[in-house]
């Protein structure tokens, strides 16, 4: 039998087709469905990986995210990755500021902790790990709403813990140029089973630079609130104004970084009110503290919330309506900066104890420049009764100089004649301290050699150093008349001689009546401001023949065989003092220091580190990181007012004259010249005629007046409150910091482009060239090329104040208790985070 | 009985041929039922992944350019009602939830979402996205944290 083909027509039987046929189909349908719906639960599997890839990722990011701010904010972490404030120190195993540390506060805080068991690894920290428990997270952590979310709602039980290593990347690959540290952020999601593709791990990676955030990275800084929002000024501590109005002109424009420590109150949508403000940078607003919230963004009607929830017109600030001035969008720090508070006075401040740093720093300005003691006083006090014995009539006096002026010792051949110790003539007498004259009755001229005894008539000049003993005979025999002239030093209780003090006895003995009278004892002390006996000051450096002198006079007459003084105004007893020189009307400035503790304990004190009790003349020595300068902030940044007034601050606004601030060329007004610095000025005004502003600048108030003609100002103004005329914002107002990038050509043209009138010059003050001569890379640029390389940029304006490269107004450095000098903390308490990568296992 | 001829089948066979067919029919439309269910929820998935992941890293790539919510006395819920959510989505459409008005005129869902400071915290906001299936009435929540700088 021939078999036909299933399919031949000219089949012969067709029996068994239909079995045969659903045989056929069965497993070839089988197969396909098979296919298909393992096709299907590879794109279940696929989605569940893809839905758990962004999981995972949402929760990797948080923990990197929240690891960033704790950096930023400086925390002592515990083990479960939480914030111990409670114990967070400089001594703490896992203080992320102790990461972030460079070079010069490394070196300050190991002069302080040497020998400190907690640090004994090393100040700095490498790499701090921790690990927060997925089961036993609490809802109030910030990771907590995230992990119990995806655990307990959207499957995720696997999730074991989230381990967190921050680790500081000190690497030659890695470049370093100033401030900043490189550090390496790895958070990793533990699993208690597999994740996928067998992984119980997964991690992430962020590289960080972290470095301080210095004021002078802020083109204004505000000390409370800042309103954009109202027509008109206001006048309240700490707060500043910008009117609205002006649509369509220039601006105001803040084209560098602003700080501002309250709110910014910007227009309720629909308000009709426009501002002419822009931010073209990032605003950084503070914090809140007792009685004042900050760190807000408001309106007149509460706090800023967005018109809708994330529609596309409403995402970003720059779109908003009502308010499109935030270009780059908002930081906040979260904490106050607590020095402009008391900057501003709206917290109380305190004087520091200054008292041995404001003579500390008289003594070092006596040393440094004669005007200093330009207004010293030779005074004189009697420190006990006369003794009159018959046989000796005595007077004690002790001269002292004021003003942290002393007796200097000095060698004054061959200027004067000289007696030694007892009254033997002398021409030699090595240092002394005191000029004499004694001139006894009518004299006449002594003849050559002096005789011994001498005339009964006579005048005699010589010099004593302290511990001196000049007796002049007027006959010989058994009881000669002698007049005696005798010095003792004075001690403090320490022992030591006190420079400023010695003590003058004078004394007649023998046959008194024999002793011709008047007695006339003039004396000059050789001070700060002599040398070799010779007065170096004039009439204009120090006031030689001014009112104040360092000369003296006493005058006596025997009486009924009977020294008695002779003087107009009588030398009172100790404790007071009247000055030496009688002719001298003029008031007494001050009083000299209590002889027990004298200028040389305080010389002493000024020249010891009472910390570590070692002698040393080094300023701006390290402090303890504990240590607050927060109530003295206005004396520590009282350090070039526009006059200086003792005490000026303390007082809220700054003493002195306002501050008018000129085009800054120096050719305008005398108060500005170049790149100012002014700190603390009761009053800034900017006029009209100013176009170009560049400096440093602390102002209680600062007012911009109205104008016609843009405003460029290049730096930074710290101010306690103020405002800015509606007028101005037609013309243009334009914020810039140093390190905004046209600042540079700004400040090397000069205000009106004469490059003469610039203030970026070169070494040998000419303008700049557009183009350096040389790249800043250039291997071996010479000193002159460097020099000018740096002078040109704006960089070198960063040295013009170092009040400016703080953190914070929250003073780095001031004055410890009574220490008589100034001390810094060197630490940034502001930080700034870039972030270079971020890289994940799920990627 | 003379048997005319080999050709056709039985009854039997046919039966048995039908019910098998209709065995495997049956299992071929339920298979494809289930693929086709299953596809629609992972494009959905996808989507919705998609478009979790494309506002989160949004608001990462600049989060200090995002608007934040200061209110401090509303809740979560009370500020992301169902009516509040200015977005949505469906097939091929992503966007203003006005836009979800041409061709089936709904959105399968909603979104919006709120940036708002974490108290005891601050500079550190919370975000968090509502998810609002118009169908079925029900919701997701996602939260991430987004550090203001």
């Amino acid at each position: 039998m021939v078999r036909k083909s299933l399919f031949s027509k000219n089949r012969k039987s067709q029996k068994g087709y239909s079995t045969i046929l659903v045989m056929m189909l069965v497993p070839v349908t089988l197969i396909l469905v098979y296919s298909l719906a393992n096709l299907a639960i590879i794109s279940r599997r696929q989605v569940v990986i893809n839905k758990n890839l962004i999981s995972y990722a949402t929760l990797l990011d948080a923990a990197i995210d929240y690891t960033n701010y704790a950096i930023k904010n400086r925390w002592c972490m515990t083990d479960s990755w939480t914030s111990d404030s409670v114990n967070c120190d400089i001594r703490h195993p896992r203080s992320l500021e102790r990461m972030t540390l460079d070079s010069d506060a490394i070196g300050a805080l190991r002069d302080i902790y040497i020998g400190e068991p907690g640090l004994a690894g090393g100040i700095d920290l490498t790499q701090i790990t921790g690990s927060i428990d997925a089961n036993n997270v609490p809802t109030a952590h910030p990771l907590g709403e995230i992990i119990l979310s995806l655990k307990e709602t959207q499957g995720y039980s696997n999730i074991g813990s989230i381990n967190v290593t921050v680790r500081r990347v000190d690497s030659r690959v890695v470049p370093q140029r100033g401030r900043e540290t490189h550090l390496e952020v790895v958070a990793s999601i533990v699993s208690t089973s597999p994740i996928f593709r067998g992984l119980s791990a997964v991690s992430a990676k962020s590289r960080i630079i972290v470095h301080p955030r210095e004021l002078n990275y802020f083109s204004l800084i505000v000390a409370n609130n800042m309103y954009v929002d109202r027509p008109s000024y206001g006048n309240t501590p700490g707060d500043f104004y910008i009117p609205t109005g002006g649509a369509g002109a220039a601006g105001i424009n803040f084209q560098s970084p602003v700080f501002v420590n309250g709110n910014l109150v910007v227009p309720q949508d629909g308000s009709g009110a426009i501002s002419p403000v822009r931010f073209s940078k990032r605003l950084v607003l503070g914090g809140s503290a007792p009685g004042r919230p900050g760190g807000q963004l408001m309106t007149a009607v509460g706090p800023l919330r967005p018109r809708t929830n994330g529609a596309p017109e409403d995402q970003v600030y720059a779109t908003r309506t009502g308010f499109s001035g935030l270009l780059k969008g908002v930081d906040i720090d979260g904490t106050r900066d607590l020095g402009l508070d008391v900057l501003a006075g709206l917290s109380a401040g305190a004087a520091p104890a200054a008292g041995n740093y404001e003579s500390c720093r008289a003594i070092n300005r006596m040393r440094s420049d004669l005007s200093g003691t330009a207004q010293s006083d030779l005074l004189i006090q009697q420190i006990s009764p006369p003794v009159l014995t018959g046989t000796r009539d005595t007077y004690t006096y002790r001269l002292a100089l004021n003003q942290q002026n002393y007796f200097l010792d000095q060698t004054v051949i061959p200027y004067f004649k000289q007696y030694r110790r007892r009254g033997q003539l002398s021409t030699n007498v090595g240092s002394t301290i005191l000029w004499m004259n004694a001139r006894v009755g009518n004299p006449s001229p002594l003849p050559s050699p002096t005789p011994n005894p001498l005339p009964t008539d006579s005048e005699n000049t010589f010099t004593m150093n302290r511990d001196m003993d000049v007796s002049l005979r007027f006959a010989d025999g058994a009881n000669p008349p002698t007049l005696s002239i005798v010095t003792r030093p004075v001690l403090n209780q320490d022992g030591d001689r006190s420079p400023e003090f010695v003590d003058l006895e004078i004394s007649a003995s023998g046959n008194k009546s024999a002793i011709p009278s008047p007695i006339v004892l003039q004396f000059k002390a050789f001070d700060v401001g002599t040398f070799a006996g010779r007065d170096r000051r004039t009439n204009g450096n120090g006031g030689l023949n001014g009112d104040h002198s360092r000369s003296g006079r006493l005058r006596f007459t025997i009486s009924g065989g009977q020294l008695t003084p002779n003087m107009t105004v009588p030398i009172p007893m100790a404790p007071d003092y009247i000055k030496a020189n009688p002719d001298s009307t003029s008031p007494i400035l001050d009083q000299p220091i209590a002889a027990t503790s004298s200028l040389q304990s305080l010389i002493n004190l000024c020249e010891t580190d009472n910390i570590n009790n070692t002698a040393t003349a080094n300023s701006f020595r390290p402090v303890s990181w504990d240590t607050s300068f927060l109530p003295s902030t206005r004396f520590s940044w009282y350090f070039r007012p526009t006059a200086e007034v003792p005490g000026g601050y303390a007082s809220n606004p700054a003493g002195g004259p306002a501050l008018v601030i000129g085009n800054a060329d120096g050719t305008n007004l005398p108060t500005a010249t170049g790149f100012s610095v002014y700190s603390i000025a009761p009053q800034c005004t900017i006029p009209a005629s100013t176009t170009l502003v560049a400096g440093f600048f602390v102002c209680d108030e600062l007012i911009i007046a109205g104008r016609s003609s843009p405003l460029n100002i290049i730096g930074t103004f710290i101010v306690g409150r103020g405002y800015i005329d509606s007028s101005a914002a037609n013309a243009g107002v334009f914020f810039k910091s140093i390190y905004h990038p046209e600042a540079t050509t700004l400040l090397r043209a000069g205000y009106d482009g004469d490059p003469n009138k610039a203030i970026l010059k070169t070494f040998d003050n000419t303008p700049c060239p557009a183009i350096s001569t040389a790249p800043v890379w250039w291997p071996d640029l010479n000193e002159r090329d460097y020099y000018s390389l740096r002078n040109c940029n704006t960089v070198s304006l960063r040295d013009k104040a170092n009040p400016f490269t703080w953190t914070t107004v929250d003073p780095d450095c001031g004055i410890v208790g009574t220490n008589p000098d100034v001390r810094c903390k060197k630490r940034a308490t502001r930080l700034l985070l870039r972030e270079i990568s971020r890289e994940s296992d799920l990627q | 009985m003379k048997l005319n001829n080999t050709r056709g089948s039985s009854i039997i066979e046919n039966i048995v041929a039908l019910g098998m067919l209709a065995l495997v029919f049956f299992s071929v439309i339920s298979a494809f039922k289930d693929i086709f269910f299953i596809e629609s929820r992972t494009t959905q998935v996808v989507t919705e992944q998609q478009v979790l992941a494309m506002l989160i890293e949004s608001v990462k790539a600049d989060p200090a350019a995002f608007e934040k919510n200061f209110n401090t006395t509303s809740t979560d819920l009370d500020i992301l009602t169902p009516e509040s959510l200015p977005l949505g989505y469906k097939k091929d459409y992503f966007g203003k939830k006005s836009g979800c008005s041409a061709g089936t005129g709904v959105c399968d869902k909603l979104i919006g979402y709120t940036l708002r400071p974490i108290s005891n915290f601050q500079g550190l906001f919370r975000g968090m996205i509502r998810l609002h299936d118009v169908a079925e009435q029900s919701d997701k929540y996602v939260y991430f944290l987004v550090n203001s700088n």
